[in-house]
């Protein structure tokens, strides 16, 4: 994969200045350009390929699958894999391909609140606690190491026996599980930003806490978020997954992946297709985004310059 | 001139017209064009040039380091006579460590941190040398006595944090030597060290070189250290060996203009600002894949005739200086220019530098200034009640500045320097102390500065790198600046921005770069004009120029001066750099631990009577070398204690015993303003 790129030559940079003051990049151009380095990475490529995928079946999925995904065939329960239905029946006899594929929306609708909530959470907690230290810094990470001290399913399990299980409290408790890991990780981030010279020359300048906090080390610590956002994602999805398992995550008759291994696996034995495709699915999904956020570490934070 | 150059042995290491290339974006660029040289046994080489000339990729194609992205892409590199290029991944392995050994800039990063020196130091000796833990423990301990570490036992024991970075550099210079390599290549292997610990180091490889038979290949950025060590010089230039030849010929008689303006860019101590400007090199080292036909150093050289961009010149020798070699087309023509005993300097008037003498308005003044640091400050050590260690980075400190000069602090690294500089722009709150500006009392932190106090006292950072936000444009930067101190309108902050980039002589058209596209230099300039972007009465520079390149570092200097003299503001000049000192400050506070030992005028400083620490710094800088001099190293020092006594007492040759250990010293003034913090009787200074 090294082809030339003579467009988007990301090493003139620095040493031909005098072109590159025509077009001047902005911060989200900079982040482009570094993604094109993925093409120097086909198992990136090839993850970001079935997350595309898995986005379009979420987006469409009721118009590609076959039969809506809850029309039940009564004749045709528990029916192994065929021309009919590709990846067989359950024991309603809904088709288990449509259910899977319709089944990525709940999924990642589910998976993608409750990070894009645990990312939130975690992002003004790591900058409060990073920015400002001292007795705040204290109190904040403990607290984050005491939400961590708990097996996260467990403790999920835990809030959603309490307050009851719906869309809404799912991704408030998944959200809740997940930020102490963005608080970690940002939080060190903004550690090494902080203590940098131009923190200084902006509180010379006599800038205040917010805009330096969102100025000046938000932008500089976007591509640690990224990554592990896109890392706790495939978490997100497992611990979504197992809670539906457990009964206790979305509720049915939602084609959840989790909750159809859960009501597939009474007939696990004798119709093992149930179980089989929806787990597929989930691991296929999480590989994915693991090997795309691994990449994307990479290429973001990893190599950085040079 | 060494004799064995002439004798028909074999040289241990032999470059022939070895070109070096890197791949960036799929594309190769020759970074090292051509360099030829040879070592023989005993002998020091050394590599000089600015950065990015391509001296640390020499070293690392020898060392067979290249990586990935890089390749010797012509020549050959012969080793004993043998080519590098024929030795298997094996032999490479065996050689590594054993034959030829590397030291590197930072001995912390070459130090494994989680084993004990000595450890690591048998694990060295058995991979190579085959020696049992025994054996190879007696080894370690002679070499380590050999390389003048007190107490090898007690180093074997501790880990490389215990170590100062004298002694680290110290350990690495043994490991590196404890094989009897037949080449030993350093880089930089000085430039993270103090001035007293470099002088000691570079002392001791002095010494070792008489002591082993060592070829040794030096690289250093620093024209002055290689001045000391070595036999034969090679400059480099954009990937190309532009002379070589002895130390001495190279340094006093320079045939090629690129080393005779790289000389004239180190101020020495016979110069200073008010009589003359440091003499520059305009333009910067040409990238890689933007180097053209001709001389290399053409476009930047002052003796650039039309033949010079034409034909590119070859390596050669002089008729008049046998085994000298030059790049250059007129060397012959133009020796008489080239001499350093003509100094280039931007002439300047005279008078001028009267009315820029400071006048006696006393500004800023720092009184009672203490600074300390409890050593550890986690709330479980605080509720388990650990003892409380502090250490005191500025122990009561006071200085006055007055309008319009330069003050100098200077002292090695823990001085408190940084911590005073920072202190006064209001970065960190001291212990206790008051700073006062125009007689009004300022309050420690800048968020409860007035704008009008924040916008008078400003600063310069030490790291060109870090000093700007990469996410922001240059004009985005000025902007901003501009904003915070009360410019709003736009079109007026517009046109601020662009003359003060002229001000410091950056296009307008820079306001559209990002960071990343300035060269370390420019970014030093956006950070000065960041600084005075408020009109400043005071800009702390704190280290402004000693991440810089010599010729960007005189550039810097000048433009400095200039801004100071069109603005009226004073400087508080934080540096470790003497020579730099001199030729910038007219008051110097020289530091230790947190206190004054020493202040005065220029004059009064560098002349006698010396505090011990500062004629200490000063046989530092010194460039004729004394052996056994009495430079003690920080490496050797105590710990400081809690004591009452002198804090220098402990490196001092000229301690009195119980009295520098016990009481204070008194302050001593044998001229007027001139301070010295001493139990020594003056006359004995």
């Amino acid at each position: 994969m090294q082809e030339p790129t003579p467009t988007f030559a990301v090493k003139g940079v620095s040493t031909q200045p005098d072109n590159i003051t025509q077009n001047r990049p902005t911060q989200l151009s900079f982040l482009l350009r570094r993604m094109l380095k993925l093409r120097q990475h086909p198992a990136g490529l090839l993850a970001l390929v079935f997350i595309v995928l898995y986005l379009f079946l979420a987006i469409f999925g009721e118009q590609i699958a076959p039969y809506p995904y809850t029309q039940q065939h009564y004749t045709d329960t528990l029916k192994p894999p065929s021309i009919t239905y590709w990846f067989g029946t359950d024991q309603f006899g809904r088709d288990v391909l449509s259910r899977v594929i319709v089944g990525s929306r709940d999924v990642l609708l589910l998976a993608f609140s409750a990070i894009s909530f645990s990312g939130l959470l975690g992002l003004f907690i790591g900058l409060l606690a990073g920015y400002y230290g001292g007795l705040l810094d204290e109190l904040l990470m403990r607290l984050m190491d005491i939400i961590m001290s708990f097996p996260a399913l467990l403790l999920a399990l835990l809030i959603l026996s309490v307050y009851g299980s719906n869309f809404f409290n799912l991704i408030l408790t998944l959200g809740i599980v997940f930020a102490p890991f963005i608080a970690r990780v940002v939080r060190s981030a903004v550690l090494d930003v902080r203590s940098l010279e131009y923190i200084d020359a902006a509180r010379l300048r006599g800038e205040g806490d917010f805009y330096i906090m969102t100025q000046e080390i938000l932008p500089n610590i976007i591509p640690v978020v990224i990554v592990e956002f896109s890392l706790n994602f495939s978490y997100t999805i497992l611990a979504g997954a197992s809670l539906g398992f457990l009964g206790l995550g979305v509720q049915p008759p939602s084609p959840d992946w989790g909750l159809q291994v859960n009501e597939g696996s009474l007939y696990a034995l004798i119709a093992p297709w149930v179980v089989i495709f929806p787990s597929i699915a989930i691991s296929i999904l999480v590989l994915s985004i693991n090997v795309f956020a691994d990449i994307l570490g990479r290429i973001l934070v990893g190599e950085g310059e040079s | 001139m060494t004799p064995t150059t002439s004798s028909t042995t074999v040289p241990v290491l032999e470059l022939e017209d070895v070109h070096i290339a890197y791949q960036s974006v799929g594309k190769w660029h020759d970074v090292v064009q051509g360099v030829s040289f040879a070592i023989q046994r005993g002998q020091t080489v050394g590599l000089v040039g600015e950065s990015g000339c391509g001296k640390t990729s020499t070293a690392y194609a020898v060392m067979n380091y290249l990586g990935k992205n890089g390749k010797q892409s012509g020549g050959s590199i012969r080793f004993n006579g043998r080519d590098m290029q024929s030795f298997s991944r094996q032999e490479i392995r065996d050689i590594r460590g054993k034959k030829m050994s590397m030291v590197y800039q930072n001995p912390a990063s070459s130090l494994n941190p989680a084993l004990r020196i000595g450890q690591q130091m048998i694990e060295v000796l058995a991979r190579h040398e085959h020696l049992s833990p025994l054996q190879a423990t007696e080894r370690a301990l002679e070499m380590f006595r050999k390389v003048r570490l007190r107490d090898p036992k007690a180093i074997m024991q501790r880990y490389p944090y215990q170590l100062s970075g004298g002694q680290q550099q110290r350990v690495v210079i043994s490991m590196a030597l404890v094989t009897n390599p037949d080449l030993l290549i350093m880089d930089e292997p000085t430039t993270g060290l103090d001035v007293t610990t470099e002088s000691a180091v570079l002392r001791l490889i002095a010494e070792l070189k008489q002591e082993f038979d060592t070829a040794i290949l030096y690289i250093s950025h620093d024209l002055r250290v290689v001045a000391k060590v070595c036999d034969w010089v090679g400059v480099m230039y954009a990937g190309q060996l532009v002379e070589w030849g002895t130390a001495e010929d190279v340094f006093n008689r320079p045939q090629n203009p690129y080393t005779a303006d790289l000389l004239a860019c180190t101020p020495s101590l016979t110069q200073h600002y008010q009589s003359s400007r440091l003499s520059t090199i305009e333009g910067r080292v040409p990238a890689p894949h933007a180097r053209q036909v001709g001389c290399i150093y053409a476009s930047r050289c002052r003796f650039a005739q039309a033949d010079c961009t034409e034909t590119t010149p070859m390596i050669r020798e002089l008729s008049s200086m046998p085994s000298h070699q030059v790049r250059c087309w007129h060397s012959e023509s133009i020796r008489e220019q080239l001499s350093p005993t003509f100094p280039i300097q931007a002439p300047r008037p005279s008078d001028k530098a009267l009315s820029a003498a400071p006048s006696n308005a006393t500004f800023l003044e720092v009184k009672g200034l203490k600074q300390y640091y409890r050593a550890s400050s986690s709330i479980v050590d605080r509720v388990l009640g650990g003892e409380a260690h502090s250490f005191r980075a500025v122990d009561d400190l006071s200085l006055v500045i007055q309008q319009g000069e330069v003050f100098a602090v200077v002292g090695e690294s823990g001085s408190g320097k940084t911590t005073t500089g920072r202190a006064i722009v209001g970065l960190l709150k001291p212990t206790d102390g008051t700073i006062t500006l125009h007689e009004k009392s300022l309050s420690p932190l800048v968020q409860h500065r007035s704008a009008t106090e924040r916008q008078a006292i400003q600063m310069v950072f030490q790291n060109p790198e870090s000093t700007l936000n990469p996410n922001h444009t240059i004009g985005h930067i000025l902007h901003r600046t501009l904003l915070r101190f009360g410019i709003t309108g736009r079109g007026e902050r517009q046109e601020k921005v662009e003359r003060l980039l002229e001000s410091v002589r950056l296009d307008p058209s820079y306001a559209y770069r990002y960071p990343s596209q300035l060269s370390g230099g420019e970014k030093q300039r956006v950070a000065i004009a960041r600084a005075f972007a408020g009109d400043p009465q005071l800009v702390v520079c704190d280290e402004a120029v000693s991440a810089l390149d010599v010729s960007v570092q005189a550039t810097i200097l000048n433009l400095l001066i200039d801004l100071k003299e069109q603005t009226q503001c004073s400087y508080l000049f934080i540096s470790h750099d003497l020579s730099v000192v001199h030729y910038i400050s007219d008051h110097i506070a020289v530091m230790y631990h947190g206190q004054v030992m020493e202040s005065g005028t220029v004059d009064q400083v560098f002349e006698a009577p010396h505090h011990p620490y500062t004629a200490m710094l000063l046989s530092a800088i010194d460039s004729t070398y004394h052996a056994g001099s009495s430079t003690a190293d920080a490496s050797q020092m105590e710990s400081q204690a809690d004591q009452e006594g002198c804090p220098f007492h402990a490196r001092c040759p000229r301690k009195i015993k119980d009295l520098c250990e016990q009481v204070a010293p008194p302050i001593q003034s044998p001229t007027e303003g001139h301070l010295i913090r001493c139990h020594v009787p003056l006359n004995e200074l």
